[in-house]
């Protein structure tokens, strides 16, 4: 099987307007989460700064003035937990969102893979009819992220407790990335299982997606090294890239949010690709 | 009047001050001027921390031609270093020699023996340090200790049964860092006694500064060393005495100044580098190679050896100065940083030169120590300084835009100014040498590294991370010293084991000094401030001179009495927080409040400024002393912005959001912070929960 099909094809299933849909809601509800937290905190810092001129200061960048100001005097700490929490609980508004809204995301993929294969349903109503199973899924899958990522990451931090040398800090964080990415990889099968079969069980998804993952060992790990590789280098770009803009102005600041915006929506979409790698190879070895 | 009707009058008027002050300030007119000094006790009753008085006139350093300092002790040593697994040990022998500098007899002699604060877990300094410092924790095979084995008169007269270990600091009989000698004969003023002795230093594995890892040795605190003898009126004595204090983990050095002459003997692959010059080498009888150093006018001796070094040695010529042989011992693997090394010598070498006054020595050796002996880096000896990549670059090779490294160099060779030639005393005024040290870096750094600087985050060995601020400008954040937290606890004036715990002392030693002193130079100054430094290090080098006699050289230099702000930046807990309550308008008068407050319980002076819109500005000068205070001025053309502090905010004001008021809050600022927090988040929140 020729893992280089597979991820073409995933990258043309992700690129089509059935997909492109998909990525407009993703982004979108992650956009907006961001907004609430972006407002808030502007209107909070505002009031710390209001008719100061460390406001200005804040230009060009984090003034360690304001930062002293900050964090030091009392009640800061409460105002910071406060936005902490904030930004704690939109996270898991997103994770939420983002289980509910694979069902649809999948369906989009299988039916770019599967051209032709009849009417397409509605974005929201697929998104609605798998939210049940998927979540399950995720639940599947956070548990073996906690054990297997949770056993690696203790003798990972232990491991550079004791000093253990630097072949060993990075074999050890390089295992550790892998594992998750194979996890998030055996994942995304079982979520292309329950919406290719229609089979509602998650764990009848996630065997079917063991199974397919350990016949195919070398091209599903081929496929998860590419997903990484490529998430990581698109992040990178997307933060390097925002840091390169001079954001001293009003419109720089503007300048900076519609490129750092426009890296968001670059890696998330490089995740649907990742999922739909995933869905071209499952179909292929099908 | 008693007691109480004092406080319920003070209480009255401090809460009316703010009314009758802006009741008494006639519009369009500026304040009148009310300058400092003047008693700021009557704002606030509680007693000042105390501090020893100035040295009596009699005990400025004494100038004899030729000689450096008063040459009050003088050894002359050889010494053994067995590197061998299980013993890594010095036996020494030495001859010492002490001059009584008292107009009275004295019957013994004190000594620090160091060494012995690594002996068990029942010293003072482990006591202090619960076994911990600069994140070293000592391990069980670690303990070492000096053992005085002979102490003789020249006469012959063994005063070894008579040696016992005082402690006069905090009674802890465990403690063995000083001993007493009484001696059959008191040494008569102005004669000096002369003592062999020998004794053995099993070197601890370092982990404060001292000691071995591997085939590294740094040895510092390794000979059985004079306190000092303090006559009345030195150091603002009211009685004469020994001043010999037991090693304390935040504090190692007061000592006389005298001369050293040292054999050390190694073996013959291992590389040395000591206190002083060196006079020449010849293989020793018993193998190895002996060396031959030579000091005068230091207060101490401390030498490395190692077999790993690689050397660099640099002349660096001054004009007026003689010349200095800089000599870098860094460990093989780094010896891409021997010119960096060398650089930052001889860039702080001229700084100091230009600055302060002339480095009078021959030599200065700056060493690297290995990465398990990081614990002996950044550190201080006289001509003998350490940095250390493994400190600093956390075991990689430093980036070219990381000056980490030269700020550590920078830093310890600072010292050889305050703590090596000034020599206040560390143990009871600490802030003398680790805080002018630390104010020199913030004069001297923006000199000297002035382009953008990074700071790195290491992991693997990789430099893997970039931070987005300049390392030199990390100082700023030193005013996290002037926050309530730190000055509510005390004053920054306090014995080095006095302040609550390792931050305790760190805080009050280092950042704290700092920020008052720039604050002092807000006050006075850049100019008058740079002419108090170099005045201070001329007349008090190599003279021990007290908190005091700093203040008063900054009085003296500065034409005016300035012991107000000593005593509320160093001997009090007073905060400083000025700012601008609000700018009101009146327009039926068609003048403008500009209100200022002062916040906090510190007094300082203020000269506000005021900018219109047409640029023109005016100064609102305001003694400080009420709790608030209107200045009435004409509404138009309007007013723009109004800075508290025009010259510089002083780092001791604890709040500088309200140092400045301008018409209107600046949005793009804030707009940026907020959505980079908003694009962290999204970043954040795929990175962790992006696999759902």
């Amino acid at each position: 099987m020729n893992p280089l099909l597979a991820i073409a094809r995933g990258i043309r299933a992700a690129s089509s307007s059935g997909s492109l849909v998909a990525l407009g809601w993703i982004y979108g509800v992650l956009a907006a989460l961001a907004a609430i937290l972006t407002i808030v905190v502007y209107t909070v810092v505002s009031l710390g700064v209001a008719r100061s001129g460390v406001a200005g200061q804040l230009r060009s960048g984090l003034p360690t003035d304001w930062l002293i100001d900050t964090f030091t005097q009392p009640g800061a700490g409460s105002k910071f937990i406060a936005i902490l929490m904030l930004a704690v609980a939109l996270a898991v508004v997103y994770a939420a969102a983002s289980v509910a809204l694979s069902g649809g995301v999948v369906a989009r993929l299988l039916g770019s893979l599967e051209a032709g294969s009849g009417e397409r349903e509605p974005f929201l109503a697929a998104c609605g009819r798998f939210a049940g199973p998927m979540l399950r899924v995720a639940l599947i899958e956070v548990v073996f992220l906690v054990v297997v990522g949770g056993v690696l990451a203790i003798v990972w931090v232990a491991g550079l407790a004791g000093d253990a040398g630097n072949a060993f800090a990075w074999i050890s964080l390089g295992v550790l990335v892998i594992a998750i990415a194979v996890i998030t990889g055996v994942s995304d099968v079982a979520r292309v299982h329950v919406v290719a079969t229609g089979d509602r069980s998650a764990v009848a998804a996630w065997r079917d997606a063991l199974a397919h993952a350990a016949r195919r060992a070398p091209v599903f790990i081929v496929v998860v090294v590419f997903n990484l590789v490529v998430a990581a280098a698109v992040a990178w770009i997307a933060v390097t890239l925002h840091g390169t803009i001079q954001r001293e102005t009003g419109t720089g600041v503007l300048i900076g949010l519609a490129v750092g915006q426009v890296g968001v929506l670059g890696r998330i979409w490089v995740r649907i690709v990742a999922l739909s790698t995933q869905a071209s190879l499952r179909r292929l070895a099908a | 009047m008693n007691t109480r009707t004092i406080l319920i009058a003070m209480l009255v008027a401090a809460c009316c001050a703010p009314i009758l002050t802006r009741g008494a300030q006639p519009p369009g007119t500026t304040a009148t001027v009310v300058r400092l000094p003047a008693p700021v006790e009557a704002l606030d009753p509680r007693p000042l921390a105390p501090i020893a008085a100035s040295s009596d006139p009699a005990f400025r350093p004494k100038r004899t031609p030729g000689e450096l300092s008063d040459r009050v002790v003088s050894y002359t040593m050889q010494a053994t270093l067995d590197p061998s697994p299980g013993v890594k040990s010095v036996t020494g022998k030495q001859r010492l020699t002490w001059r009584n500098p008292s107009d009275a007899p004295v019957g013994e002699l004190q000594f620090h023996l160091y060494l012995n604060a690594f002996r068990d877990r029942e010293s003072t300094f482990m006591r202090e340090s619960g076994g911990k410092l600069r994140g070293d924790i000592m391990p069980e095979d670690g303990w070492g200790n000096i053992e005085v084995t002979s102490m003789a008169t020249a006469a012959g007269e063994d005063l070894l049964p008579r040696l016992e270990f005082i402690q006069p600091d905090d009674g802890n009989v465990e403690d063995r860092t000083v001993a007493r000698v009484p001696l059959t004969t008191p040494v008569a003023p102005g004669q000096t006694i002369e003592l062999d002795m020998s004794f053995v230093s099993k070197l601890p594995k370092i982990f404060a500064r001292t000691g071995h890892a591997g085939n590294f040795f740094f040895v510092g605190q390794w000979y059985p060393k004079l306190g000092v003898y303090e006559p009345k009126g030195m150091r603002g004595r009211t009685d004469s005495g020994w001043n010999c204090h037991q090693f304390h983990a935040n504090s190692e050095f007061y000592a006389d100044f005298g001369v050293y002459d040292v054999e050390l003997t190694v073996p013959e692959n291992f590389t040395v580098g000591a206190t002083g010059a060196l006079l020449g080498g010849r293989p020793s009888p018993d193998g190895g190679v002996t060396y031959h150093y030579r000091q005068a006018d230091v207060h101490d001796f401390a030498w490395t050896a190692d077999d790993n070094f690689v050397t660099g040695e640099r002349t660096v010529s001054i004009e007026g100065a003689s010349d200095v042989k800089v000599t870098a011992l860094v460990q093989a693997e780094h010896a891409a940083t021997l010119e960096r090394h060398l650089d930052a010598s001889e860039k702080s070498l001229r700084w100091f030169h230009a600055n302060i006054g002339p480095y009078p020595y021959e030599t200065l050796t700056c060493v690297d120590p290995q990465e398990d002996g990081d614990g002996a880096g950044g550190m201080e000896y006289p001509t003998l300084i350490t940095a250390g990549i493994a400190t600093t670059s956390e075991g990689t090779l430093p980036e070219v835009d990381d000056p980490l490294l030269e700020i550590v160099i920078f830093h310890e060779f600072a010292h050889q100014y305050w703590y090596g030639m000034v020599a206040s005393n560390e143990f009871e005024e600490p802030w003398m040498d680790e805080g002018i040290t630390s104010y020199s870096e913030d004069l001297g750094l923006p000199d000297l590294w002035p382009a953008k600087r990074s700071a790195y985050v290491a992991y693997g060995g990789v430099n893997v991370l970039c931070l987005p601020f300049e390392n030199p400008a990390l100082a700023e954040f030193s005013r996290f010293a002037a926050q309530r937290s730190v000055v509510r606890r005390g004053p920054l004036i306090n014995q080095s084991w006095g302040y609550k715990g390792a931050y305790g002392y760190g805080v009050n030693a280092y950042p704290r000094p700092a920020i008052a002193l720039q604050s002092l130079r807000i006050l006075v100054g850049d100019e008058t401030m740079r002419r108090i430094l170099r005045t201070y290090f001329d007349r008090w080098k190599f003279g021990h001179p007290t908190s005091q006699d700093f203040f008063d050289v900054a009085s003296e230099v500065s034409g005016r009495d300035l012991q107000w702000y000593f005593d509320q930046a160093f001997r009090s807990d007073r905060l400083l927080d000025y700012g601008v309550q609000s700018v009101e308008t009146r327009e039926q008068q068609d003048t403008v409040d500009v209100i200022l407050e002062r916040v906090g319980d510190a007094v300082f002076p203020i000269d506000a400024r005021v900018t219109r819109a047409d640029g023109s500005m005016e100064t609102l000068s305001w003694d400080g002393r009420s709790a608030q205070r209107v200045f009435t001025i004409a509404r138009l053309p309007a007013v723009q912005r109004v800075d508290v502090y025009p010259n510089g905010s002083p780092r001791l004001d604890a709040f500088a959001t309200n140092d400045t008021w301008t018409e209107r809050t600046d949005r793009a600022g804030p707009a940026r912070l907020a959505t980079d927090c908003g694009l962290l988040f999204e970043h954040l929140t795929l990175l962790l929960l992006g696999a759902f």
